[in-house]
């Protein structure tokens, strides 16, 4: 074990590899930034180019390309309020409001810094506990995904603070709109209106794009030069030690949400849109001032980066050892694997381990790497927002048409955006919040996934209850969930007790 | 001089537009032999799936038999539907190709209302591999051959569970065939792909799965395959008996091929066959697909077309008597 | 205003750029009516096409009709209604009308073109001050061609992602 180790290390610190890695996590961090491109889309392109190369250095391309993109999608977040990738949608939340503040700088050290912690927690679980951690995510099966749905649904609490009914509509709606398109289950054409474009169903970075994006290009329009501020770019010393001092006081935050995204990466299928937004929920949750996120916390950011950024490293643990990948990006370098002759399994880590370690080896660097560049680049990249909103706008507008239509090539999808551009700013108008309907979109192909599956197998063997309710991880998640729905009215209760008892 | 505002910035843009004409105009007059453009392949499905494997197997060799940049959009959903639609609406020219599957093109138009497309649409061009289809349960399954299985099957009606890959798929398929057959009813459980469902039946959520090869091969140390669709011994799994063998007349499999839109001129198929199938015959290829669990082809487009014809027929008459039932 | 004897709020009333009434109420309604469109829809599909469909329906439809309860109670009680108000609508449809002017042009002028124009166009609509001024024409265009052109390298050369090259050019 200890020949792989130092094999490993001395494979990494090669100039060819080093190279490869910068390129691919620059390459990633700017992928990352563009919404419309995905991790995803940019390792597809990337595998041929691996094919001349060695196994091992292919792979270090493209893991850095993977680790750079979660890295770079917050900073669209943060700047423009538009996620880089669906992981980044949560970052939005507490990113945005912060570079309102004037402190776009401190978000985006702190994504920084996030994700190297959860990077490299990652790897180390992913070098050590792979293979038990593998078989455990297999007894996750169509009733527990369902539930795990039905989980993730529950933090519409946390996001329709203002009004829980309306959040609630929201998310329903999201449902409903996941539901266009051709049935997964049964085939049945859903919802197109005699649209051939419609069988795709509505394409979720299209969607975050039209509710993000538009409604907030719309809005600057709407207050005006006047009201708009420039926000004043200060040059500010010690910003960088200001932060990370801050987050080293929530080691448990950070562990937290590290070991939530390795979870939800094991888990395939699910990926860092989902990770990102059940470590917030909990950071919220565990919180000791609930009050302060959405409003512009650090915490909120390292929450959700934390996690997008384990995923990464979580997603290749049944990748690695079963050939089932975690998310679709590694669903792609399973591919790369492929190509280049090597198979998943156990051959990997006898036959083939000297790639294998330095691959994961690689992560390590990867997000050291990657930290530094974010961090110093960070100064640069806040200041990208103060520009004139003549200048600002069309750049965003750009962005979101060409984003849109890169993502499927489609220039109906574009037209998708737009309306649904104009839903998200009616919706902004009408007091309702766009999250939870991103979380129905999102949400909603695995609740119906897992409910129809469910279904099927309880015909199979005659009991809907036992097949739904009786499975000990479903009755985990079940319990979750419950605790999940009833903890705000809990702590309401309580609060409101401790001022009764207060008043006396 | 103080030119008209309006004026000044006509003359930049009418510059870049003289530009742009004269750049289009070397590009079309230049156009001599096919192909001088880049060619879009569009792959129906996600990139990282199989479909987009062989696609990117091939790039690299496409681009040097044809000499033009190979561009690969993915327009995932349908299961495939949607990339095929727009390969049918596109221009006829050569330079959109997609990769196209069998029997998804064939039972996608049959069986829904409004598919967008109908397999005449799509013309073929060259078939590049076969994925049989094979049935296979856990080693810890009490079931030890595919006899055990169907006598389990027939005592215990729609209690089977049955892993499969979408629906009016070769998965899909192969399970109606296979109930026919043997004259069973078992419950068929559909999942988006292939790593669900394997993920799924390794988990033990499912009592079996109709797999394809290249997966059943990952995983031969788990499972017990009962039984393999190809139409002699599988070379990769050459202890399988095949679907025939037991005396079960089928061959489940999934073929992949590529094709073009209608009424793309013959030379143009003709110089993409010629490209596609020197892949195909290449020996590389053939061993990496092997390797992998694949069964390599090389059939050409008139090939190709009475196969698509016959496999239309077949299903046709095997929907029409599930229908009755 | 109203005062606390609980008279009903006129519903609904238009003045200028602003919409007096409850939007809760509307938005109830949208509901509740999309709900009604989705359900007809429905009526076609197969059981397990249709299962989660109907329960989401199911619940929409109440999470609908209890908005329109509580707008309904809010107006009895005589809460004042929340303005649904747009500033600079003209600059706001504007921006709209540019974006779908946008899509339009993309497939028959192709990217760089049609990009260019908008881009301008957008970048003139909001330039404070006097639009007439050559240096904000130049400023706009100049701006328009820089990002477009950026853009067409990182999509199209950098990542060979193709974009509309417009049935004008290819004719």
């Amino acid at each position: 074990m200890w020949g792989n180790v130092f094999f490993a290390l001395n494979q990494i610190f090669q100039p060819i590899n080093l190279l490869l890695l910068i390129c691919g996590g620059l390459g990633g961090i700017v992928v990352g930034c563009l919404p419309g491109l995905t991790a995803t889309m940019a390792l597809a392109l990337l595998v041929p180019f691996t094919f001349t190369m060695p196994a091992a250095s292919g792979l270090i391309m493209l893991g850095g390309l993977y680790v750079g993109a979660m890295f770079g999608d917050a900073i669209p977040a943060t700047l423009i309020n538009t996620p880089g990738t669906p992981s980044a949608i949560a970052t939005t939340f507490d990113g945005y409001p912060l570079a309102k503040k004037g402190l776009a700088q401190q978000a985006l050290i702190t994504n920084a810094f996030s994700s190297l912690c959860g990077g490299i927690i990652g790897t180390i679980v992913l070098l050590t506990l792979s293979p038990p951690l593998a078989e455990a995510g297999l007894r996750f099966g169509p009733p527990e995904y369902f539930w795990i749905s039905v989980f993730g649904l529950t933090i519409i609490g946390t996001l329709a603070a203002e009004s829980m009914l309306k959040g609630l509509i929201a998310g329903a709606l999201g449902l409903l709109l996941s539901t266009v398109g051709i049935s997964p289950i049964a085939g049945d054409v859903r919802f197109t209106f005699g649209l051939p474009m419609l069988q795709a169903g509505l394409d979720l970075m299209v969607a975050l794009i039209g509710l993000f994006c538009i409604p907030q290009i719309l809005e600057m329009v709407e207050e005006g030069a006047q009201k708009h501020k420039i926000i004043k770019y200060h040059r500010q010393r010690g910003v960088f030690l200001q932060v990370i001092r801050e987050l080293v006081h929530h080691p448990i935050l950070l562990l937290r949400s590290a070991v939530i995204g390795i979870i939800v990466g094991i888990i395939p299928g699910a990926g860092g849109n989902i990770a990102s937004l059940v470590s917030y929920n909990e950071a919220v949750r565990w919180s000791k001032h609930p009050e302060k996120f959405g409003r512009g916390t650090l915490e909120g950011v390292a929450a959700t980066e934390t996690a997008n950024c384990s995923v990464v490293q979580g997603s290749l643990i049944p990748m690695l050892t079963l050939g089932i990948p975690g998310s679709p990006a590694a669903a792609v370098i399973l591919g790369a694997l492929l190509l280049h002759g090597l198979r998943p399994g156990p051959e990997l880590y006898t036959t083939f381990a000297g790639i294998t370690y330095t691959f994961i080896f690689s992560f390590f660097l990867a997000v050291l790497i990657m930290f530094i560049f974010t961090a110093l680049g960070s100064s640069l990249f806040s200041r990208m927002i103060c520009v004139p909103m003549q200048y600002l706008i069309p750049m965003i507008a750009l962005l979101s048409v060409i984003g849109a239509f890169a993502i499927r090539n489609s220039l109906f999808d574009v037209g998708v955006m737009l309306l649904l551009g104009v839903v998200g700013f009616l919706f902004r108008k009408l007091r309702f919040h766009s999250g939870p309907l991103v979380l129905g979109l999102i949400m909603g192909p695995f609740a119906e996934q897992g409910l129809v599956q469910s279904l099927l197998m309880a015909k199979a063997t005659g009991s809907v209850f036992q097949v739904m309710f009786a499975r000990p991880i479903s009755v985990i998640l079940i319990c979750l969930s419950l605790a999940s729905v009833l903890w705000p009215i809990v702590t309401r209760f309580s609060k409101s007790r401790k001022i009764w008892f207060f008043k006396r | 001089m103080n030119m008209h505002p309006w004026r000044r910035g006509l003359k930049i843009k009418s510059g870049i537009a003289i530009l742009l004409c004269v750049f289009v105009g070397i590009t079309v007059f230049a156009a001599g032999d096919y192909p001088t453009q880049p060619i879009t392949y569009i792959i129906s499905f996600d990139p990282g799936g199989q479909s987009d494997l062989e696609a990117r197997r091939q790039q690299p060799l496409l681009e040097k038999k044809l000499g033009v940049p190979v561009v690969i959009t993915y327009k995932p959903g349908g299961g495939g539907a949607v990339g095929w639609i727009e390969l049918a609406n596109s221009k006829p020219d050569g330079y959109t190709i997609a990769g196209n599957n069998i029997p998804h093109i064939i039972l996608q138009p049959l069986q829904r209302k409004n598919a967008g497309y109908t397999t005449s649409a799509l013309e073929p061009v060259a078939l590049f591999q076969t994925t049989p289809i094979g049935l296979a349960v856990l080693k810890t399954s009490p079931f030890q051959t595919m006899a055990d299985f169907i006598t389990y099957a027939k005592e215990h009606p729609n209690v089977i569970t049955l892993a499969g890959s979408g629906t009016y798929s070769g998965h899909h398929l192969a399970y109606l065939q296979w109930e026919k057959l043997t004259g069973t009813k078992v419950t068929y459980i559909p999942f988006t792909g292939a790593a669900p469902q394997v993920a799924a039946f390794l988990g033990g959520h499912t009592t079996a799965i109709l797999a394809n090869s290249n997966d059943l091969a990952q995983h031969k140390d788990r499972i017990r395959i009962l039984a393999i669709g190809s139409e002699k011994r599988f070379t990769a799994l050459p202890d399988v008996p095949t679907f025939t063998e037991l005396g079960l007349a089928m061959t489940p499999s999934i073929d992949r091929g590529v094709c073009v839109p209608k009424g793309t001129p013959v030379a143009r198929i003709k110089v993409l066959e010629k490209a596609f199938l020197s892949i195909a015959e290449d020996p590389n290829i053939q061993q990496s697909m092997i390797e992998q669990g694949f069964v390599p082809v090389a059939m050409g487009a008139e090939e190709f077309k009475t196969y698509i014809k016959e496999k239309t027929v077949e299903y046709r008459e095997l929907l029409k008597e599930l229908e009755e039932n | 205003m109203v005062g606390k004897r609980g008279g009903r709020q006129e519903m609904s009333r238009l003045k200028g750029g602003e919409l007096m009434t409850n939007p809760d109420l509307v938005s109830g309604l949208l509901v509740l009516g999309l709900t009604g469109l989705a359900w007809q829809q429905s009526r076609t599909f197969s059981y397990y096409g249709g299962v989660f469909v109907d329960w989401v329906l199911l619940i929409l439809g109440g999470l609908g009709l209890l908005l329109v309860i509580k707008a309904c109670a809010d107006l009895r009680m005589g809460k004042e209604a929340l303005r649904l108000s747009l500033k600079n609508s003209g600059s706001v449809m504007t921006l709209l009308f540019s974006l779908v002017l946008y899509i339009f042009l993309l497939p028959r002028l192709g990217f760089l073109l049609s990009g260019m124009i908008i881009l301008s166009g957008i970048s003139l609509l909001l330039t404070p001050g006097k639009k007439n001024l050559p240096k904000n024409w130049v400023a706009a265009a100049a701006l328009s061609l820089i990002l477009t052109a950026m853009f067409y390298f990182i999509f199209k050369t950098g990542l060979s992602v193709p974009l509309p090259v417009g049935t004008f050019w290819t004719r």
